[in-house]
């Protein structure tokens, strides 16, 4: 799953899909038009190699990023940059919006994001409403050839999809499979 | 029955000579590697897009572009912008070390300045994160200072030594007669640095510019760091850049092996060897013809 983010100082605090493409496009340059400071937008992105840039780029904007965007090397490198720039916005996985103790990490804001004005502003950290959250993408893992039965990978997947292993995948911050992921896991493995 | 020590000078002159032949090979490989596979990507992309195209966006959501202006004039922006501040900088210290300061002091100070040069640019790039960018961004009240004028310093940082050590270099080893001579006119310590020591010692401090220039627009991580890295043209030293080197290696560690953008990105590095290798050229003739005109 997919965050936006601001500045601590930011009063914008929620925002729809259309709203965060046309910014990222370009189309939306000042705080002014959404509620915030008269103040520029600075755009924070990732790096074209990035698959989260690609993923955002695909779903959220579905056009291309202003030019003016700044490149940044990597998820915290977002966060450092957001955190000292009262004009910025920024996307990052939700893992990094939360230490290893829990915490939610200081200097930023985490809009809210809504399919549309009709719709409910949803956070990302809002467990209970987690399906609804719009910005969210699957990872996948790749293996060189088919996995057989009961070999080191195939247990391992087995361990990953376990409740132990979903236990260690929420402590990383990142969420629960979805159900439609989960019909298509089991799927695949029954293939094997 | 062969002489053997004439013998061992043999072999010793064959390896030497060897040797700078491998070098040789190696550039000129680098070269050709880069030829053959920047100028593939010259079948797909027409050259007045390449050079005189603004936009670098491969990665498109439609039509891909391949405009690689804007990074040449981010590259330019680096050296010209580093140099602007590490020239005044690198000369007086060089003047400073060789002609006013004590002995005891020039000590201490000059390997100082050397291990500048031994700081990893990754390191230079995290100082330029967490101190400079946000103190350049409160003085100009900007909102970050993730751009030109930050990259600039930085690499001006990491030219220095190079400037300082070699100008330093040079004006300690001008023939002692030349300070004497001008002395003995009656000019003041002044006027002997400008009109007898700077002059003659013009084509070393020219070489040590030259170099620090090649350094400059080679820098990759620490500028790729502070620069911003958008692909907009740069309007001024307050706007993000992103030079050729950070381009490439941004890209190329997820571009497809043989794919255009794979082209494309060694086309971009074919751009940035003639460059440097301009640079290095120019530096060579300017040294001979000083080396002519002040032969002593």
């Amino acid at each position: 799953m997919l965050s936006v983010i601001v500045n601590e100082n930011n009063p914008v605090s929620k925002l729809t899909i259309d709203h965060i493409g046309k910014i990222y496009k370009g189309e939306i340059t000042n705080w002014k038009e959404l509620g915030g400071k008269d103040q520029e937008i600075t755009l924070y992105g990732r790096q074209s190699s990035s698959g989260t840039y690609s993923f955002f780029m695909e779903h959220v904007l579905k056009g291309d990023y202003s030019a003016k965007m700044r490149s940044m090397d990597g998820n915290q490198a977002i966060i450092n940059a957001v955190r000292q720039d009262e004009s910025a916005m920024g996307y990052v996985g939700i893992g990094y919006l939360v230490d290893e103790k829990g915490n939610q990490v200081s200097g930023i804001n985490i809009l809210k994001v809504a399919k549309d004005k009709d719709s409910e502003y949803i956070s990302p950290l809002n467990k209970e409403k987690l399906h609804e959250y719009t910005i969210s993408r699957p990872l996948y893992q790749y293996f060189a050839n088919k996995p057989a039965k009961d070999s080191a990978i195939y247990n391992f997947l087995m361990f990953e999809l376990s409740a132990q292993g979903k236990d260690i995948v929420r402590k990383s911050g990142f969420d629960d499979i979805t159900t439609l992921d989960n019909s298509n896991n089991e799927e695949l493995l029954r293939k094997i | 029955m062969q002489n053997p020590r004439k013998f061992r000078e043999k072999i010793i002159e064959r390896s030497f000579s060897s040797v700078s032949a491998i070098s040789l090979l190696i550039l000129i490989s680098i070269f050709i590697f880069l030829f053959i596979t920047g100028i593939k990507a010259f079948t797909q992309i027409s050259l007045s897009d390449f050079f005189l195209g603004n936009v670098w966006n491969p990665t498109a959501y439609g039509e891909p572009t391949w405009g690689i202006l804007s990074l040449i004039v981010g590259t330019l922006m680096i050296a010209i912008g580093s140099l602007i501040i590490a020239i005044p900088l690198g000369l007086a210290s060089a003047i400073y070390l060789s002609e006013i300061a004590r002995p005891e002091i020039r000590e201490i100070v000059k390997p100082a300045i050397e291990m500048i040069a031994g700081v990893p640019s990754v390191v230079l790039g995290l100082i330029g994160i967490v101190f400079l960018s946000p103190l350049i961004a409160n003085i100009f009240g900007l909102s970050n200072g993730l751009n030109a004028l930050t990259s600039s310093i930085i690499v001006a940082i990491m030219i220095l030594p190079t400037i300082i050590s070699i100008s330093e270099d040079v004006l300690t080893s001008l023939p002692k007669d030349f300070r004497e001579a001008s002395l003995a006119l009656g000019a003041t310590k002044w006027q002997m640095i400008k009109m007898t020591l700077l002059p003659a010692g013009l084509s070393g401090i020219v070489a040590a510019i030259m170099l620090g220039l090649g350094r400059a627009v080679g820098e990759t991580m620490a500028v790729l760091m502070v620069a911003g890295n958008s692909i907009a043209m740069p309007a001024s030293f307050f706007d993000p850049i992103r030079p050729m080197t950070a381009n490439i290696a941004i890209e190329i560690n997820e571009v497809v092996k043989g794919s255009l953008h794979y082209e494309a990105l060694f086309a971009i590095g074919l751009v940035l060897f003639v460059m440097t290798f301009a640079v290095n050229l120019i530096s060579d003739i300017i040294i001979e013809r000083q080396v002519r005109k002040y032969k002593w």
